[in-house]
């Protein structure tokens, strides 16, 4: 395959200005990560040290097979919610390795507020047994929860996907014959219960390991029962009276052993056999990506820049180089796999929809895997458009990529705007993996667009009314709605509400990919088939 | 069935075409053929090759398309073309840069005659509110421009031309 021939200038002021605005963004999504992950109060950190309990990334890091990676979700999930107070949503998610074979990790935090599920914890967990669910990862929960967090419950507990939706989905994993392991390492409070209790194994630490419906204080209001945790729902009340748990630990590190030898125990499933070539690294360095993205949302650049620090060896085969050139589509490998590449050069026409929805049924048929690279503003508007069927243009898009049987994966590398969202497969649209880059912005428009539509329409309003216009009034709502539009563009509102898989680094995106495609791997492929096309 | 392969041998083409003859390869090179087997590689970067009959140590290592090597006290460094990129070379191919979208030219930084260099920006475009960079896809000389400051344009219309390669 050729190799995809740059012609970045590295020494260029721009390259420069670019690379030091995006390393500057690299370097705020590592601090921000880091203190997600690592920074707690030193009064919970001391209470879980004299509870003799590990912090929830050492029990991960001791479960995972030695010097392998960890590919984490939504590290800054919540981190523009409830204050700040629910770091990463009190939850460690992501894909690791035990005993050689590719398992889902979802671990309680205990040291923020016990463990208790937020609103945002419930959407990462349902989030991540999803993920289960479509890729057909084996689950290990490690249990260490109070339970609901009881002043946001409405916002929790009854809707349909909510609490209930992490018992439905490990129900629904353990009908497809998707191996579940829980480790008990402190409580299970409630609903929690569940998590064990729905697993094919559980191991449970003595002493401070429970699982009950109500806890003791509960218990006590509702009956008068005076008994502690221990004595209510303990190690040995539940390996040796109930069955509720399986094998009794000593201490942490017993219960992560004893896990390891029951994931050991399980059969390995064979992935289907996607094209895998020899691995390449790429021939342009990744690192040259922060000094192509720019700094300003309104400029464009050229994805093919993008495509040749990510793919291997830089290859590239460009399907239709000389169609619909604002959709780039073509064949390249990452990690060796074999994958069809979408990527936004531009606006989408009519040519380029076509070209991309064509060339998602040619990747079905060949069974190769998508990735979509967003930088999309939209598709054309305007009456011409419209009468050559910009919109049933669009729809066939969104047609052939919903009725994809191969594995999608979708990256936010810049703007990702209106309807251009759907047909290039954002969050709705079921991507196995889906990562932003920090400098990523999202929404139904660009800001000013929709701080203009918005005063227009306020400016027809009144004078409907037969009210006076007054200018500062206009200029209010305008500055309002940019404000509250920038706000929730940003990559960190939309990594807070879990409207993707976590922030990547753009040097890592090569690397996330790779493992999410190993892991999808895993899944046999769906159905063939498609809805109707409108011609 | 031999395959036809275009190398860079130390700066100069070479037309190689590759036969497979279990064990060996059957190499011509500039129309000479050749026999060519690998007695297994020592090490990833170290392997004992047979031409006509007599053994070789070779070192080697790669670059992207490039392999180089190192035979006795001399090294050689050698490029392998894929054929779509070398049957372009040839063809010399087209050299027009055309607009993707409809917009508005915003600047021109390159007159006719000019020399400019791979990723130079020649000029800048916008269109549906987003500014586009339209840069040198090689180094060359300036054949003709079309547009200027303020000058609207189509989808697909011709931008900026370089003179074709020699």
């Amino acid at each position: 395959m050729p190799r995809i021939q740059s012609t970045i200038q590295t020494g260029s002021a721009e390259f420069r200005r670019y690379y030091a605005h995006n390393r500057g963004l690299a370097r705020e999504l590592h601090e921000k990560q880091r203190a997600a992950r690592f920074d707690r109060p030193q009064k919970d950190i001391e209470r879980l040290a004299n509870h003799g309990k590990m912090m929830p990334r050492e029990r991960i890091e001791k479960l995972l097979d030695p010097g392998t990676p960890f590919l984490e979700f939504s590290t800054l999930a919540a981190n523009m919610a409830y204050d700040g107070e629910a770091p990463s949503a009190s939850v460690v998610t992501g894909i690791g390795m035990v005993q050689g074979r590719e398992v889902i990790i979802n671990a309680n935090d205990s040291s923020i507020k016990g463990g208790a599920w937020y609103p945002l914890t419930v959407k990462k967990i349902v989030r991540v047994l999803d993920m289960a669910i479509e890729n057909r990862l084996p689950v290990i929960h490690l249990c260490d929860s109070a339970g609901g967090f009881l002043p946001l419950q409405s916002e929790l507990f009854p809707d349909k996907y909510m609490a209930g939706r992490m018992f439905r989905n490990q129900s629904v994993l353990s009908k497809m014959n998707v191996k579940q392991l829980a480790l008990v390492f402190c409580h299970c409070t409630a609903g929690g219960a569940y998590i064990p209790a729905l697993s094919d194994y559980s191991v449970i630490v003595r002493g401070t390991g429970a699982v009950f419906l109500a806890g003791p204080p509960l218990v006590k209001a509702a009956t008068g029962e005076i008994v502690t945790a221990d004595q209510l729902g303990g190690c040995d009340l539940h390996t040796q009276i109930s069955g509720t748990c399986d094998y009794p630990a000593s201490t942490e590190e017993e219960a992560i052993a004893i896990g390891r030898e029951i994931v050991a125990q399980w059969e390995h499933t064979p992935k289907w056999n996607l094209q895998r070539d020899a691995v390449e690294p790429p021939y342009y360095d990744p690192d040259e990506l922060y000094g192509i993205i720019p700094n300003d949302i309104k400029r464009s650049f050229e994805m093919r820049e993008v495509i040749a620090r990510i793919v291997d060896g830089s290859r590239f085969h460009e399907y239709q180089p000389a169609y619909g050139t604002t959709l780039v589509c073509g064949y390249a490998n990452i990690w060796g796999f074999k994958v069809g590449i979408l990527a936004n050069n531009g606006v989408l026409f009519n040519d380029s929809a076509l070209k991309g929805a064509h060339f998602i049924e040619l990747c079905n048929q060949n069974n190769t895997p998508i990735v979509f690279l967003q930088n999309i503003t939209g598709y054309m508007v305007g009456r011409e458009y419209e009468a050559r069927g910009i919109s049933k243009d669009g729809a066939k898009m969104i047609m052939a990529q919903v009725g994809s049987h191969v594995p999608k994966f979708t990256v936010m590398c810049h703007g990702s705007f209106g309807a251009g969202n759907d047909g290039m497969c954002g969050r709705a649209y079921d991507s196995r993996m889906l990562f932003s880059w920090p400098n990523h912005n999202i929404g139904i428009m660009g800001g000013e667009q929709a701080a203009k539509t918005l005063s227009e329409v306020k400016l027809r309003q009144l004078e409907r009314r037969g009210e006076k216009v007054e200018q500062s009034e206009l200029d209010r709502v305008y500055r309002e709605t940019l404000e509250a539009y920038q706000h929730q563009m940003s990559a960190y509102y939309a990594t807070s509400e879990l409207w993707d898989d976590g922030i990547v680094d753009p040097v890592d995106t090569r690397n996330a990919l790779g493992m999410s495609i190993s892991a999808a791997l895993n899944a046999p492929l769906g159905q063939q088939g498609y809805g109707i096309f409108r011609f | 069935m031999a395959l036809e392969y275009s190398f860079n041998f130390d700066g100069t083409e070479h037309g190689v075409s590759i036969a497979a003859r279990n064990p060996e390869l059957k190499l011509t090179v500039d129309g000479i053929a050749h026999t060519v087997s690998e007695s297994g590689a020592l090490n990833e970067e170290c392997a004992l090759l047979t031409v006509d009959g007599r053994s070789y140590q070779v070192w080697r290592t790669w670059e992207g398309n490039r392999i180089h090597l190192r035979i006795g006290n001399r090294s050689f460094s050698v490029g392998y073309e894929d054929a779509i990129t070398a049957a372009q070379h040839h063809a010399g191919g087209d050299d027009t840069l055309r607009a993707d979208m409809p917009g508005v030219v915003v600047a021109v930084n390159a007159s006719v005659g000019a020399h400019v260099t791979l990723g130079d920006v020649l000029i800048v475009i916008e269109s549906m509110k987003m500014q586009i960079n339209i840069v040198a896809p090689r180094d060359g000389v300036v054949e003709a421009v079309f547009v200027e400051v303020n000058q609207t344009f189509d989808k697909g219309a011709q931008l900026i031309s370089l003179h074709a390669e020699s």
